[in-house]
């Protein structure tokens, strides 16, 4: 005892304390530099993501940039407004892969944008209707081709194809496989129509437009789709004395509103207004089988869509989403003057929104939603698609009720998982699942990601998933990221503006499988 | 041969009654091998004298040369440098440091000369050796008799063999036997190592020892006193005889003592310096040691609350997945009544009917825009109000509010329209007590809604919707 405690003992011990001390203060001093532990996900993205350029459309914006996901700075954009559009509302972009391969040294795109009374839906006490820029120019339904200019770094309006081909449609545009034209619809006229791929100067042309009404068993509009009735398709023919088509503008209109996401029952309720409703079949997009051939017009409010063979240009069948659907209905062609077509539908079960063909074109999914709530989930491997048959469903137990429900839909590079965003209405926020293509079951879920999850894009060299988010406009906006192949969260980066849509441009025609071609 | 010339040596001391004279006008030389007793009286200027030769202090006057050097001509540097290397000191006490074994005392001035370890600690365990304590090398002071602490002196003083050996009263207080001894030691050292020796003693016995005698007297060189015992005049061969005689009668010195160790070697000396480096080793491992009992207690402490921070948001998360995820509330319907109010029935569903939850609410506001401003409505609070209370959730529950709405001018987003804007507020938990994590939902909902006055026809005419076209009673808008 007497040896440990005398003097030197007591002084070493001391010492040692003290510096002991020292030293526990310099490591919890180096503790407060240390961030702060966080459940949430990575923030700002810390990483480059490749040699890419992000395409948005602002929405309410009233126009579309492009970032640069290498440097991450905006390389340019336009904004319709200057052009004199008193109501642009910049909805869905497809961009080309440019002949030269270097979407750096410039590319094209087209942007569909919505107008009319749109501009109402959100709320903003705007007095653009008293002020009377709801006329012409404001009516929207325009589909810019967009050019941007790498040696200029600027983007320029090239061509108002709505003006040039009487044609003014303002949801999803999906270029075709090969490159050389592309689709756009709108549900609110129940219009689909075929372009070809104008360049520079050019001027675009109309392939074909068909128009999709709905004639209903019931004379209730709180029956009309569940009753069952009949898909009308008809081809689209030019007004003679325009020598273009007569759909500019809200002319068709048969919805004063878009249906927003799961706003479909709104309409059986009459809760949206608009002139025919009655007829509505939701005719929201026309996307393309990777394979190149068929292309599938989807109707919102009939749980399916027309398979449509581009190379004659006539419908083959249609597909059901629903679970308690047929799989594969056919179609009857009922009049040549003008070419008519016909789908008897016992009855509609659910509404569908968005859909896509995987890489491959093996498979082809769509989402029931609100009176369902799943992914249908198609075998679309055979040549013939009155073949195609439904396989599953992919489901969640979290998927009860109208929400949340599975939304937009995007696949890694190889193919192996399906990305989707999963809705669930403000003040939630949505989430990203993703499903493993060969067991068709969700194998991680991202929940809480942001508000109103809409499109994804991945990047080709099968690194990462964009969710863009933010449909709920003048709110919080962004782009969640995250890893395709670990599946292991990025982080954030902003979004200007509202949105609805995303593009990553292709630089080569094999890569539109991946993007606003194939998937929606 | 001479070693040392002293002259004219002269020191005075100041003291309050003025300076006295310690030596004064002393005149000595010492021949080189000579063994030289100082003697005299206390207070006699024997070991001022030892001091200025061994160059411990100057004189005040006079020189001293040893072996040709003239100590005064040296400044401090030197001198020391001489005193360590050419002289050696034993004082009437042993002076050993206490904290330092007896080897180490007697190497250290070999070291302090420059010696290198190896060689001071090879003189100083052969000195042991012949002063009788190899077995004691590593015995403190403390741990050494007073005899034993002179002979440890005395080697120390040979350690840097010394052409002059100064000792000062070295038999002092020592008993007759350890008396002998260290004289018998100091002979024998002397006669084996040829140093001169100059020894201050007042003892008659060490004095007779000596080749010659110098007695002082107030400073000065007298001669013997009459009746003195000290031999003035013994021949010097006579001194050698006596000396030869002790060392005789007491050699081997050590057969006094503890026999010397048959091997030094295995039990290596510590160097001076070595105890600096296990000190730090110790300083360190003692600071780690409570560094580390600091950090696992902090470690721990921050699990802990690390712990407890994550249950806490965990549980947060989960009141607020509850509020936000489990629980969907929106408007079911907007229904106008015939007295001109309009009753809101707002749902609320549990997406996981297995477990209930509750909610104090809704609690719910509705707000009309005047003039691009949100203005508060009349509620009306009456039997057909529902909501406002503590509810258990497990399916679809609708709970109703009425307000009225009679604005004669509105904003008219769509013409014929109020903009309308439901506030629900909710708080939302597992339990009904309120136990636990609660979380406060707040929702908005925007409708435009028609007032009764205002006809399907009103509506198409002012939009330029056409005949026939659906007009709503109310429009729903997506969540913003």
């Amino acid at each position: 005892m007497s040896k440990l405690l005398n003097r030197r003992n007591l002084l070493k011990y001391g010492a040692a304390g003290v510096a002991g001390l020292g030293l526990h203060r310099l490591v919890k001093g180096m503790d407060a530099f240390s961030p702060p532990p966080s459940n949430a996900y990575p923030g700002y993205i810390k990483e480059p993501l490749g040699r890419y350029i992000y395409l948005t459309p602002q929405k309410l914006g009233g126009g579309t940039h492009a970032v640069d996901l290498e440097v991450g700075k905006t390389l340019a954009w336009i904004s319709y407004w200057n052009y004199g559009d008193s109501c642009p509302i910049s909805h869905h972009v497809a961009a080309f892969p440019p002949d030269h391969g270097d979407p750096y040294k410039g590319f094209e795109f087209v942007n569909s944008t919505q107008g009319g009374d749109n501009v109402l839906m959100y709320g903003i006490p705007t007095r653009i209707k008293e002020n009377g820029l709801l006329g012409r120019y404001g009516e929207g339904n325009h589909i810019y081709r967009v050019g941007y200019d790498g040696a200029a770094n600027q983007m320029e309006l090239l061509e108002d194809i709505s003006e040039t081909t009487g044609i003014g449609l303002g949801v999803h545009t999906t270029i075709f496989p090969d490159g050389e034209g592309f689709a756009c619809a709108d549900g609110q006229k129940d219009v689909t129509a075929f372009f070809t791929r104008a360049r520079g100067k050019e001027k675009t042309k109309v392939l074909m437009a068909f128009r999709a009404d709905w004639v209903p068993n019931s004379p209730h509009l709180g029956e009309t789709w569940t009753k069952g009735g009949k898909i009308r398709l008809q081809r689209l023919a030019m007004a003679k004395e325009l020598g273009k088509y007569d759909l500019e503008g809200t002319r068709g209109n048969k919805l004063n509103y878009e249906m927003a996401p799961m706003a479909e029952l709104l309409v059986e309720r009459g809760q949206i207004p608009g002139d025919s409703p009655q007829t509505l079949t939701g005719l929201d997009f026309s996307q393309h089988d990777p394979r190149g051939r068929w292309s599938i017009m989807l109707l919102r409010m009939c749980g399916g869509g027309i398979v449509l063979d581009r190379k004659n240009w006539e419908p083959v069948c249609f597909l059901y989403g629903a679970e308690k659907g047929d799989h594969n209905i056919p179609i009857k062609k009922i009049s040549s003057s003008p070419d008519t077509w016909e789908i008897v539908l016992p009855a509609v079960f659910n509404p569908t929104h968005e859909g896509g063909f995987t890489p491959s074109g093996s498979h082809w999914v769509v989402m029931n939603n609100l009176r369902a709530n799943n992914v249908g989930v198609f075998d679309s491997s055979d040549g013939d698609p009155r073949k195609w048959k439904r396989i599953t469903h992919v489901t969640d137990p979290s998927w009860v009720g109208e929400y949340p429900s599975p939304f937009h839909v995007c696949f890694s590079v190889d193919g192996s998982k399906m990305f989707l965003s999963v809705l669930r209405p403000k003040p939630a926020k949505s989430d990203v699942v993703v499903v493993d293509t060969k067991t068709w079951k969700i194998i991680k879920t991202f929940p809480n990601v942001g508000v109103d999850c809409q499109t994804m894009h991945v990047t080709y060299d099968g690194k990462y998933v964009l969710q863009i988010f933010s449909g709920f406009q003048r709110m919080e906006a962004g782009a969640f990221v995250f890893r395709q192949d670990t599946l292991d969260p990025v982080g954030y980066m902003p979004n200007f503006g509202g949105h609805h849509d995303c593009v990553i441009v292709p630089s080569k025609v094999e890569e539109l499988k991946w993007s606003r071609s194939s998937t929606v | 041969m001479m070693l040392v010339d002293a002259r004219a040596l002269r020191k005075t001391y100041s003291t309050p009654r003025g300076p006295i004279a310690a030596v004064d006008g002393l005149d000595l030389e010492i021949e080189r091998g000579e063994l030289v007793a100082i003697c005299g009286r206390s207070g006699s200027g024997k070991s001022t004298l030892l001091a200025m030769l061994g160059g411990l202090c100057r004189p005040t006057e006079g020189t001293v040369s040893v072996d040709g050097v003239d100590l005064g001509a040296l400044g401090p540097h030197a001198l020391a440098d001489l005193r360590a290397r050419r002289f050696g000191f034993v004082f009437q006490f042993g002076g050993l440091l206490p904290s330092h074994r007896a080897v180490d005392n007697i190497a250290l001035p070999a070291l302090l000369g420059g010696t290198s370890y190896e060689e001071a600690y090879d003189r100083a365990r052969d000195l042991l050796g012949q002063v009788g304590l190899g077995a004691r090398w590593d015995a403190y002071p403390g741990e050494l008799s007073g005899g034993q602490q002179r002979r440890v002196a005395l080697a120390r003083a040979l350690v840097n063999r010394p052409v002059l050996l100064l000792a000062d009263e070295p038999t002092n207080d020592l008993d007759e036997q350890a008396e002998r001894e260290v004289l018998a030691l100091l002979c024998a050292l002397h006669a084996s190592h040829s140093t001169t020796l100059a020894i201050v003693t007042h003892d008659p016995s060490v004095a007779r020892l000596a080749d010659r005698v110098v007695h002082l007297s107030s400073g000065k060189v007298v001669s013997a006193p009459s009746g003195s015992s000290f031999a003035a005049d013994a021949p010097a061969a006579d001194a050698r005889a006596r000396r030869a005689d002790l060392a005789r009668a007491h050699e081997p010195p050590e057969a006094a003592f503890e026999p010397e160790p048959p091997a030094l070697e295995p039990a290596a000396p510590t160097i001076v310096g070595e105890g600096v480096g296990r000190f730090l080793a110790g300083f360190v491992g003692w600071a780690l040691v409570v560094a580390g009992a600091l950090l696992a207690v902090n470690f721990v402490a921050a699990r802990f609350q690390r712990r407890a921070i994550d249950e806490n948001a965990v549980k947060k998360r989960q009141a607020e997945e509850l509020a936000l995820q489990t629980l969907r509330a929106d408007i079911d319907d907007v229904i106008t009544e015939a007295d001109g109010s309009h009753v809101v029935r707002i749902y609320l569903q549990n997406l996981s009917p297995g477990k209930a939850f509750y909610v104090l609410g809704p609690s719910v506001h509705c707000l009309i825009q005047l003039d691009r401003a949100w203005q508060p409505v009349q509620m009306l609070e009456d039997e057909r109000s529902s909501a406002n209370g503590l509810h258990r959730i497990t399916g679809k529950e609708i709970f109703t509010v009425r307000f009225r709405a009679d604005f004669e001018k509105f904003d008219e987003l769509v013409r014929g329209y109020m903009h309308i804007r439901i506030h629900n507020v909710m708080v939302v938990g597992e339990h009904a007590d309120a136990s636990g994590d609660l979380f406060q939902r707040t929702d908005d909902y925007y409708i435009y809604l028609r007032p009764p006055k205002v006809s399907d026809d009103d509506v198409r005419q002012r939009n330029g919707w056409k005949p026939g076209a659906v007009v709503p009673r109310w429009i729903a808008m997506p969540a913003h």
